[in-house]
Formats: C-alpha cells, sequence, structure tokens
C-alpha cells in the first residue's frame, strides 16, 4: 500500500476547480491507476476523500462526488465486495437529492448500476430502491443537455440490465419516464431518450390505453423529425431519428387508432417532408398492424393516397405513395375484406369512363395503379383481368379500325408487363394454368385479337402502303413493349401461339431494318428483340429458338452483309443480339470474320480504298468487343486462332502483304492479331507462332544469316539495302504475335539444332534498322524470357562499347527503341535496366549527340513510366514487378534533380523530369511533394517558353493541382506560396494551350481557401493576374477568371 | 415615411432555360487536333446576360431576370470598341430601388469583364419617373464609388449579387 501522502494531492489536484481540465484529467487517470492495479483500495480513497464529499462548499463538494463517480467508471471490471457496494450505492442514492453536486452523483450511479455480476453489482432492493428516489427527486427536464443525457444512459441501463427489477414498478416505470423525456429537444438527448421509451415499452407485453394515448401524445410533436438548425453538426441524423420514432409506433398495434388518423391528417399538408414521412411511415404501420386493424381506415387510407397519387406531386412522393399504395392493396384486400378493392374499382370506374388525351398525368397514374394491384398476387390479378381487361382489349380492338383509342393501349401494356413480372417470379406457374378462370387463361382468350391489332399498329408504321392509318410513334413504342411481353412469357405458359409469335419477330425484324435508325423506337425495338431472344435461348422449346435465328438473326446478318443498314448501328444491333448466348455471338463473330477478310481482299487487292474505314471499325469492333466478350463468357482460344491463322494465310499473298499498310489498316490489323494470340491458350499460341514463324523464314528476302551478326557489326547493317515494304509489313505483323504471346510459350528456333535466338535475331535487326514494332516485340521478348540473356547482352553491348561513336545510333527510332527494352527490363525489376537508364540520362543531360537526340532520350522516360495499351501490360501477359514505377521513381528523381542546374539544355532535363513526374503514381508524388514541389515549378516555368512542350506543361499543371488537393500536400504548397503562385500566375496568360490557363485558374481558385494569414501577401498579384484573364479569349476560361475573382474577394470575409 | 415594400406584389415571370453554347469546345486532355478549328469566342449579349440574369432584387427573393426587369435583347456588346450597354426596366414608375438596381449591375459587371469595357446603364426611356436624374447618377463614376464607400449600400449591393450564387467555396 502506498503511503497517503504520495497520491492525496492528486484528489487536492481534481478537487481544486482552479485548475486546468488537463491537469484534472491526469490526477484522476492517477488515481484510478492506482486503485486499479490495487496500490491504493478503494476504501482509503473514499476515507481520505470524506471531507470534500461532505463539506457544504457546494463547489468543492461537487467535484469531489464527480471524483468518486469518475474513479468507479474506471473500475467497472474490478471485483469490489458487497460491503463496498452497498455502502457506495447508498451514498449515491442518498445524494440523487443534492442537485449541485448531481454529475457526479449520476456518473456514481450509472457506474454502480452497469457492473456486471462477476465483478460484483448492485442488489435488487437497491435498484429499486434508485428507481424510486431518481424519479421523486431528479426532474429531467430542468437539467442542461449533459446530465440529461447521463440520466438517459443511466435509465436505459435500469430497463435492459435490470428488466426484472423494472418489471415490478409496472406502468408507472413507463409513465415516469414519459414525463422525463416530454420537451425534449436536443437531437443526440432525444435519440436517447427515444431509445429508453423503447427499451421501456418492450419490457411490457400490453399497457393500458391510455398510456399509449399519452405516450402518443409526446412522440407525435416529433412527426415529421425535421431539424431548424441543419443536421451537419449533430451526431444523431434526421433519418435514425425518424426511423426509431417509427419503430416505437411499430412496436405495438394499440398505437393504431392514434397514429394512423394523425399520419393521414399530416399527409395533407404542403409541407413535402410530412408528406413523405407520413407516407413511410403508413407502409410501416400498415405491414405491422395487419389486416384487421386496418379495415377501419380502409377508405380514408384510400382516400388520401388517392389525392397523392392523382395530384402533381414531386417525383419522390408520387414514388413513396405507389410503394404505400402496394403495401396497402397486397396488406388490406383479403379474401373476407372487400373495402379496399371496392374502393379502387369505383375510382378506376369512374375514370375509364372520361379518361382524354389531354390528362396525361392522370393516365400515368392510372397506369401505376394497374400495374401494382396486377402485380402484388394472382387472386387479384385475375380480378383485373376478370373486370377490366376485357374490356380495354376490346376498346383498343375497336378503335384500330378508327382513331386509336391509345388510353386503352397504354393501360394494356401496364398490365401485360406486370403479370408477366408476376409469372416469372411464382416457382410453380403450373398452379395458375391448372386454375381455369385464371388470369392467364382470359389472356389467352384474347390475345388473338389483342396481337392482332398490336401488330396491325406496328405493321402501319412500316408500311407506306397503308395510308389510312396514321399513327404516332409514341403509340407503336407501346405496341413493341406490349408484343414483347408477350412474346417473353416462359414457356408452358405463353398466351400466343406459335404462329402469332412467328408474326411478332417479322413485325419487330422489320422495324429494325427499315425504320429510322436515330429514333427511340428503332433502340427499344432491338432491346425487346434481345429480351425476346433471351428468353427463346434459355427454353428448352427449340422451336422458337430456331425460328428467332430464321427471322430476326438471320436477317439482320444478310442486313450486314449486304450493308443496308449504316456500320455503326447494325454492330451495334449484332452485338445486342449476340449477347443473348454464346452460340449466337459465335454466329456473328463467323459472319463479322467474313467480311473483314472480304473487305482486306477488295482493299488490297483490287485497290479499292473506300473500305478502309470500314474494314478498320470492324477490326477494332471484332477484337475489342466480340472477342473480349466471348472470353469473358468462356472459351475463345480455338475460335481466337482460327481467325489468327486466316489472316496469316492471306500474308501469303505477295499483293497483300504490299498493300497492308495504307491507311492505317495494318494498325488495326496488328491491335486484332495482339488480342487473338492474348487471349488462346499456350498451345494455341504456339500454332500461330509456328504458322507465321514459316511465313517469316519463307517470305523475308533478306538473308537470315545478316540477324544474328547485325548488332555486332554496324557498318553492315547500315550499308545493306534497306527493306523493303512486304518485308516490314510481315515483320509487323509477325512482331503483333510476338508482343501478345504469354511467358511459358516457347518462342520457335530458326532450326531445330539452334538455340532459340532466332526471334530477338530478327527483332533486333529490325529495331536497329529503325523499325519500331520490332522494338516492341524484343522489348516483350526480353521482358518475358529471363534466361534469354544472350539478346539483352547484345542490346547492352551497343551501349557499352565504342559502337556509341557511330551516329547512326543516335536517331530518334533507336533512342525510343532502346527506350521500350529499357520498359521491358525495369517491369521484370531487372537490375540490366540501370545501363539503358544511364544511356538515356547521359543523352538528355550532356546533349552531346544533338538536341533531337537528347529530347528522344527525354521522353524515353514518357515510355518507360507509363502504361501503354500496345504491347508490354498485363493483357498482353508482360511480366510486371508490383511498385516498379514508385522504385524508379525515387532512383531517377534525385539524378534529375541534381543535373537540373548543371545541364547543358535546362529544358531537356525538365521534360525528363516532367515525364517522370506525371507518369508516376501521384501518392508516391505527394509523398515527396516538400523534395519536388520547387522543381516542379521551374520546369513549368521552362517549359512554358516551348510550344512544343505544351502536353508536359500541362500533365505537370495536373501533378501541381494534385499536391494541392492533398492535406499534406498543401502544407508544402504554403511553404512556398509565392513560388507556386508566380507560377501559376504566368501561367494564366499560357498561349499554346486553353486547358492550361482554366486548370490554372482552377487551382488558384482553390487557393483562396488556405489560411488567410498566409495568403494574403500575393492577393494582389493575383487579382491582377485573373483581371487580365477576364478578357481571355476563350469563353470557359473568361468564367473560370470570374469565379476566382469572387473566390479570391470575398476571402476576407 | 410609409416603411412598406415600394412594389408589394410584383408580377413574376418565368426563368428562360439556360441556352447550352453548341460551340463550346469540348475538352480535349490533349494537343488540339486542329489548333485553328475553334474560332475565339467573342464576347456577346448572352455573355452578359448570362452574368447579371441571377442578381437577386433588391425587394424580393426573386431574380432580375424573373422580374423581367433585364433580358438579353436590353444588353447590347461592341466588343471592337469595347463598350456594353444595358437598358433595364424597374418594375414600377416610382421605383426608388432602381439606383440600387443599377448599382448592382454595375459591381457586378466590373467584376465579370476586363476594365478596358465601358459600362452604359440606363433604365429604359419612359419606365422611370425621375429617368434622367437616375442615368446620370449611375453613370458618374465618382458617385458609383462614393455610393460603393457607403457600408450599408455596399452591404446590400452584397446581398443581391450573393445571396442567390450557386457556386461557392
Amino acid at each position: 500500500m502506498a503511503e497517503p501522502s504520495t497520491w492525496v494531492p492528486h484528489i487536492e489536484s481534481f478537487v481544486d476547480a482552479s485548475r486546468t481540465s488537463s491537469q484534472h484529467d491526469a490526477s484522476l487517470e492517477a488515481i484510478a491507476t492506482l486503485v486499479k492495479k490495487d496500490i491504493v483500495s478503494l476504501l482509503e480513497v473514499v476515507r481520505e476523500m470524506e471531507m470534500y464529499l461532505t463539506t457544504t462548499d457546494n463547489v468543492i463538494r461537487s467535484r469531489g462526488t464527480l471524483l468518486l463517480g469518475e474513479i468507479l467508471v474506471r473500475i467497472s471490471h474490478k471485483t469490489l465486495d458487497h460491503t463496498a457496494i452497498d455502502s457506495l450505492s447508498d451514498f449515491f442514492i442518498s445524494r440523487l437529492a443534492d442537485w449541485v453536486a448531481l454529475r457526479g452523483t449520476l456518473t456514481g450511479c450509472h457506474a454502480i448500476l452497469c457492473r456486471k455480476k462477476e465483478v460484483g453489482s448492485i442488489s435488487k432492493s437497491d435498484v429499486q430502491k434508485f428507481s424510486k428516489v431518481f424519479f421523486e427527486e431528479v426532474d429531467v427536464r430542468s437539467l442542461a443537455a449533459n446530465d440529461r443525457k447521463l440520466c438517459y444512459e443511466l435509465l436505459i441501463c435500469v430497463c435492459t440490465v435490470h428488466k426484472e427489477v423494472a418489471t415490478i414498478q409496472g406502468e408507472d416505470l413507463v409513465y415516469d419516464i414519459l414525463r422525463s423525456i416530454d420537451d425534449e429537444m436536443d437531437p443526440t438527448c432525444l435519440m436517447l431518450a427515444f431509445q429508453l421509451l423503447q427499451s421501456a415499452m418492450s419490457l411490457f407485453p400490453v399497457l393500458s390505453d391510455m398510456a399509449y394515448q399519452d405516450a402518443f401524445d409526446i412522440l407525435s410533436k416529433y412527426f415529421p423529425v425535421y431539424f431548424t438548425h441543419g443536421d451537419a453538426s449533430n451526431d444523431a441524423t434526421r433519418e435514425e431519428l425518424s426511423d426509431i420514432l417509427l419503430n416505437i409506433f411499430c412496436s405495438s398495434p394499440k398505437f393504431e387508432p392514434h397514429i394512423i388518423p394523425f399520419l393521414l391528417e399530416k399527409l395533407s399538408t404542403s409541407f413535402s417532408l410530412a408528406k413523405l414521412d407520413s407516407l413511410k411511415y403508413l407502409r410501416k404501420c400498415i405491414s405491422c398492424y395487419g389486416p384487421d386493424r386496418m379495415a377501419d381506415h380502409a377508405e380514408d387510407l384510400w382516400r388520401s393516397l388517392e389525392t397523392v397519387i392523382f395530384n402533381k406531386e414531386e417525383d419522390r412522393i408520387t414514388k413513396e405513395a405507389l410503394e404505400c399504395f402496394e403495401t396497402a392493396v397486397s396488406v388490406l384486400i383479403t379474401p373476407n375484406r372487400d373495402t379496399f378493392f371496392g374502393l379502387i374499382c369505383q375510382k378506376i370506374d369512374s375514370l375509364l369512363n372520361r379518361i382524354a388525351p389531354e390528362k396525361q398525368a392522370e393516365l400515368h397514374a392510372l397506369g401505376s395503379i394497374f400495374a401494382i394491384i396486377s402485380r402484388v398476387s394472382d387472386s387479384l390479378c385475375t380480378r383485373v383481368f376478370r373486370k377490366y381487361f376485357a374490356r380495354l382489349v376490346n376498346s383498343l380492338v375497336e378503335s384500330i379500325k378508327g382513331s386509336l383509342n391509345s388510353e386503352a393501349l397504354y393501360l394494356v401494356s401496364e398490365i401485360l408487363s406486370s403479370c408477366r413480372g408476376l409469372i416469372q417470379r411464382s416457382p410453380d406457374s403450373t398452379e395458375v394454368i391448372s386454375e381455369k378462370v385464371s388470369w392467364l387463361n382470359i389472356l389467352r382468350n384474347y390475345s388473338g385479337d389483342l396481337s392482332a391489332a398490336l401488330l396491325k399498329l406496328v405493321n402501319a408504321i412500316t408500311s407506306l402502303k397503308e395510308e389510312s392509318l396514321v399513327v404516332k410513334q409514341e403509340n407503336v413504342l407501346c405496341a413493341v413493349k406490349c408484343l414483347e411481353v408477350l412474346a417473353t412469357f416462359p414457356e408452358g405458359c405463353s398466351p400466343i401461339t406459335d404462329e402469332t409469335y412467328d408474326l411478332i419477330l417479322k413485325s419487330l425484324a422489320l422495324i429494325i431494318s427499315e425504320m429510322d435508325r436515330s429514333t427511340l423506337l428503332w433502340k427499344s425495338t432491338l432491346e425487346g428483340l434481345i429480351q425476346i431472344g433471351s428468353v427463346a435461348e434459355n427454353s428448352i422449346d427449340r422451336r422458337r429458338s430456331l425460328v428467332y435465328t430464321a427471322l430476326v438473326v438471320e436477317n439482320l446478318l444478310s442486313a450486314f452483309i449486304n450493308s443496308t443498314l449504316p456500320l455503326d448501328l447494325s454492330l451495334e444491333a449484332l452485338y445486342g443480339i449476340g449477347m443473348v448466348g454464346k452460340h449466337r455471338m459465335e454466329q456473328v463473330l463467323q459472319v463479322v470474320e467474313e467480311i473483314i477478310v472480304v473487305k482486306i481482299l477488295k482493299v488490297c487487292l483490287e485497290g479499292e480504298f473506300v473500305h478502309a474505314d470500314t474494314l478498320i471499325s470492324l477490326l477494332q469492333f471484332y477484337s475489342g468487343r466480340i472477342i473480349s466478350w466471348l472470353s469473358d463468357a468462356g472459351d475463345v482460344s480455338e475460335v481466337a486462332m482460327q481467325f489468327a491463322l486466316h489472316i496469316w494465310n492471306q500474308m501469303e499473298n505477295k499483293n497483300i502483304l504490299k498493300n497492308i499498310h495504307v491507311m492505317g489498316i495494318l494498325d488495326a490489323l496488328m491491335m486484332t492479331m495482339k488480342h487473338l494470340v492474348s487471349v488462346s491458350t499456350i498451345n494455341h499460341q504456339s500454332v500461330i507462332l509456328q504458322k507465321s514463324h514459316e511465313i517469316i523464314l519463307k517470305s523475308v528476302s533478306c538473308p537470315t544469316e545478316w540477324f544474328a551478326t547485325a548488332f555486332q557489326n554496324p557498318e553492315l547493317l547500315m550499308s545493306s539495302p534497306s527493306s523493303s515494304v512486304e518485308d516490314l509489313n510481315l515483320i509487323s505483323l509477325f512482331a503483333s504475335v510476338i508482343t501478345a504471346v504469354s511467358a511459358q510459350t516457347p518462342l520457335p528456333a530458326s532450326n531445330p539444332n539452334s538455340s532459340s535466338n532466332f526471334v530477338s535475331n530478327l527483332f533486333l535487326f529490325f529495331f536497329l534498322r529503325g523499325h519500331m514494332p520490332a522494338a516492341q516485340a524484343l522489348a516483350s521478348t526480353i521482358n518475358k524470357n529471363p534466361t534469354d540473356n544472350k539478346a539483352i547482352e547484345s542490346c547492352l553491348s551497343i551501349l557499352s562499347e565504342d559502337k556509341t561513336e557511330n551516329k547512326q545510333f543516335f536517331k530518334k527510332d533507336i533512342i525510343t527503341g532502346f527506350a521500350w527494352i529499357g520498359k521491358g527490363l525495369v517491369m521484370r525489376g531487372d537490375d540490366r535496366s540501370k545501363e539503358i537508364i544511364q544511356f538515356l540520362l547521359k543523352l538528355a543531360i550532356s546533349s552531346q549527340h544533338g538536341l533531337d537526340a537528347a529530347l528522344s532520350a527525354a521522353d524515353g522516360f514518357h515510355i518507360i513510366m507509363g502504361d501503354s495499351d500496345g504491347c508490354l501490360n498485363k493483357k498482353f501477359h508482360a511480366v510486371i514487378k508490383p511498385l516498379y514505377k514508385q522504385r524508379l521513381y525515387s532512383t531517377l528523381v534525385p539524378v534529375l534533380l541534381k543535373s537540373m542546374k548543371e545541364a547543358n539544355s535546362k529544358e531537356v532535363v525538365c521534360r525528363a523530369f516532367g515525364h517522370v513526374i506525371s507518369d508516376a503514381p501521384l501518392t508516391a508524388v505527394i509523398g515527396e511533394a516538400h523534395k519536388i514541389l520547387l522543381a516542379v515549378a521551374h520546369s513549368i516555368i521552362t517549359l512554358s517558353m516551348d510550344i512544343q512542350n505544351k502536353d508536359v506543361v500541362y500533365s505537370l499543371l495536373l501533378v501541381l493541382s494534385g499536391i494541392l488537393m492533398d492535406s499534406t500536400g498543401k502544407e508544402s504548397i504554403i511553404e512556398n506560396l509565392h513560388i507556386v503562385i508566380g507560377v501559376l500566375t504566368q501561367l494564366v496568360s499560357y498561349p499554346h494551350l486553353m486547358l492550361v490557363r482554366e486548370t490554372a485558374i482552377q487551382c488558384i481558385t482553390s487557393m483562396s481557401t488556405l489560411p488567410h494569414s498566409k495568403i494574403y501577401p500575393v492577393k494582389p498579384q493575383v487579382l491582377k493576374a485573373v483581371t487580365r484573364a477576364l478578357d481571355d479569349k476563350r469563353r470557359a476560361v473568361r468564367q473560370e477568371a470570374v469565379r476566382c475573382r469572387q473566390a479570391w474577394s470575398r476571402g476576407k470575409n | 415615411m410609409t416603411l412598406g415594400l415600394i412594389n408589394a406584389n410584383p408580377v413574376v415571370h418565368e426563368r428562360r432555360e439556360r441556352l447550352s453554347r453548341a460551340d463550346d469546345p469540348p475538352h480535349h486532355p490533349y494537343p488540339h487536333p486542329h489548333p485553328h478549328s475553334h474560332p475565339d469566342d467573342v464576347l456577346d449579349a448572352l455573355d452578359v446576360f448570362d452574368s447579371v440574369r441571377d442578381i437577386r432584387d433588391p425587394e424580393h427573393p426573386y431574380s432580375l431576370e424573373q422580374l423581367s426587369v433585364l433580358s438579353e435583347e436590353s444588353i447590347t456588346v461592341d466588343e471592337k470598341l469595347g463598350r456594353i450597354q444595358i437598358t433595364f426596366t424597374p418594375t414600377v414608375q416610382h421605383c426608388s430601388m432602381a439606383t440600387v438596381i443599377g448599382l448592382c449591375l454595375r459591381v457586378k459587371l466590373m467584376q465579370c469583364f476586363p476594365p478596358h469595357f465601358k459600362v452604359d446603364i440606363k433604365v429604359s426611356p419612359g419606365s422611370l419617373a425621375n429617368e434622367e436624374a437616375v442615368n446620370k447618377q449611375l453613370n458618374d463614376k465618382e458617385r458609383v464609388a462614393a455610393a460603393l464607400e457607403n457600408p450599408n449600400l455596399r452591404q446590400l449591393v452584397d446581398e443581391c449579387l450573393y445571396s442567390s450564387e450557386l457556386y461557392s467555396y
């Protein structure tokens, strides 16, 4: 045990009101720790504190009580014996009357009441005594918010932890609680008050009617929950409060006589929040109270809902009202209760007699009502069908002859889509069929007439001959929707005959091929056909699937082949139809493949260059959409391989090879080839490789021996005659195969005995002659085959030896090629990449081989750090080491920062730096913002002199704005505020790119939120620059400038 | 002195739909393929109208556009000569708020357009009893500057300018 002299000062410090709150906290923690560790016993503490607990000085007494209470909170897991607990609870209960020291008393009571049994808890009699004294002595409503909160927490503890004691007190407890929470306005406290009431009421299964009445009187004041001062700073949100209030009302059906009339009354106010919440409450209450209790309210409920649904309201209110209506329909209409349905029918009857085209809103409301009743249950749907469907269909069929009854058409379409949903949802649809009078049978009886009428309407718009029937597009749209629904019933329940099905498909297909493509009708018909197709595809009955193929798919395909439809639309349609199922897509794929080959022949052999654009879009569609859909859907390898081989077969024709590069066809073809190879399996990739390798050996005109020695003898390389177009085209296509193969696929060798270096030697040869696809392919090989050291060594030997004297190596293409190879190595995490990086750095920094070479080297860093769609990415199976960009970034940045001062051409280094910074992940850059910020600013200024650097300037500016948006980045910005503002104000009048000006002004605008003490010195400078921008040539910049000026000139407030 | 509103019950007109400019250049992240394909955006009456239409009336929670005090047609812009001319129509003949409205217009235009434009603000002929006096007052820069020194007037102008602004940080 510790000497009192060591810890008593802590008590004195806590009780002394003149100390700071941190000192109070520290001394409280110190004592609590001592007690927890048994260094001081609780009894001793109480004994030492006696004077503080009993003194007549109010301040000291309240501090003393608070100290004891807080200590108890902190030792809630420490075992205490019965006598200690009893005396403590006696003490605190007796102190409930002492309102001056109430905070400490409440804290202490809460700590004791919440104690677990294992560590010694308060006795039942004491709980009872506590609750008696509490309600006698404490007037909760007169306390401050914090104390009220404590009271509610205390009482919640009584109602949940000490249920049996609380139950003994009976209804009085509820009344006492109601009295305490009356008029509570603080949101946090209100939340607790609601929780308290909820747990108190849950203790008693049934209370007297009076209790519910009183509870309702108090609670209804809070409806709808609404904050007068906004809810930003509150712990409890409006929704949470509203939900818990709703839960209390739903907790007992005995609230029903009070709450339902109240909600219906609130529904008729003009306050939209009240309407919205009443509807939400009504919906929940209806389903909680059940049909028996709600029966009396049926009429009032319908009248109120009717007003909301049929009057023009905000969208969300109408939506909520319809949801409420749906719940009401499903709960209130039972076999022996018919009032609600009767009321609805009255309304429908009165409307049906006088509905007119100009009352669109009413019609839509009626449509929603029909839709809801028909989708709630089979029996209700049958009643709707019996009562109204025949009538609507008849008037529709009648009107087709004269002027169309579009209202009937709309209502029929709503009912039809609801009942289809009903049958799709129900697991045992056979039951419905067996019932003789079910809605399905009624539908079957009328489907003949109905579909005939609808078909007539749809056909009228496609045929020019029938002038007699003038139809509006929206009506046809509706008719198409009806037909789609009729044709998409699950098999076995289809209401239409096979002949009608065929007619429907024919009519819809006609719309696709004949109608104006830009219309909504065309698009929704296509969607309808896709829906019908997917149902036909999934059914066991093959007949409909076959008919669908014959009438729709083949129709579309032939339209595509004969190009009677514009290309983009027919591709859109084909893709949509293809998505129905895998074999449909394969069907589409086959046709597209055929057309691609036909077009290649047309362009390359017959010289019909007009087809080039079509061919390119076909290739893009093929590789970008069909192949990727199929590879998502499953195995596509076989198909892809076949087409790749097919393309290679074409390449055996010299004439095709000669012309394939015109008008960008080769690029599209290469991309397609890459996609085809990348989705193939390793075996299939080998087959493609084998085939292409054979063709290369057979067709390339320069001697293969050259390849192996090319890099050792640059003179020979340069002096040999330049390659033919055919060779280059062939190598490009081969390069695309190599680029996309996976790392496990073995590369072909020139003959079985030699090593596997043929491929890399071939590409090395063409790379050194400046052929870019060869360089990319070489980079891919190096990236994927770490064992193939020879190729890497050959490349690096060129850099290391004195061959570098040769001027030929400092051409743009070759430097860029080295950058690609460097990228391949860096991505794999190979150390040898250092040599290439150093080579590029040396070139860029020294500029000894001319400015062009230096610039190419600088751009090389964009290749190495950036992402490419064409090669060395995940899709084309590149080996990627995680975080390689960050690693490279952190090695490159110090070097570039250092050389920025000493370089011959600062612009080149800044350009390289710009690429590295803007291609690196932003988080890495922001982490080092303080180091690089000045260099970024410097680079922007240096680069902004020359128009050719505008992209780099823009990307650097984006990095700067990224730093500006980050909280740590902001600190570095504030440190260098003058420099950053200097750069940005200069960019405000950047002449070469509007986006730079716009972004610069946006950055300045967002800087106006930085601390005013920091930014006020630069304000004149900013305002001057931005005022100049008010006169900018572009409107967007001017508008941005106005906003910026406003933000800065209002900053002072 | 009466403390009531000058025009207690103004006629409110519907807001016209905001015209989206068809010639607004799309945002290209990278260099314009044809740098010369977008001619300069010349300052026009719609630009001016867009900047002043949302100014709130000093008396009512409606914009000047809603009260038909302003329309696009009442604004003329001559970019070459650097002139902007606005004619506005107060809601009632004896509207003493006309000078406040004019002041708001001038402040807003000063903020939104470069200083080399000469701005003329007038009430439309015949719409106000003391038309000439108001016109003279609104276009006298000494008096405008003096008015803006008055903190009460300045506050009223600021309220009109910023109360309905959607854009704020």
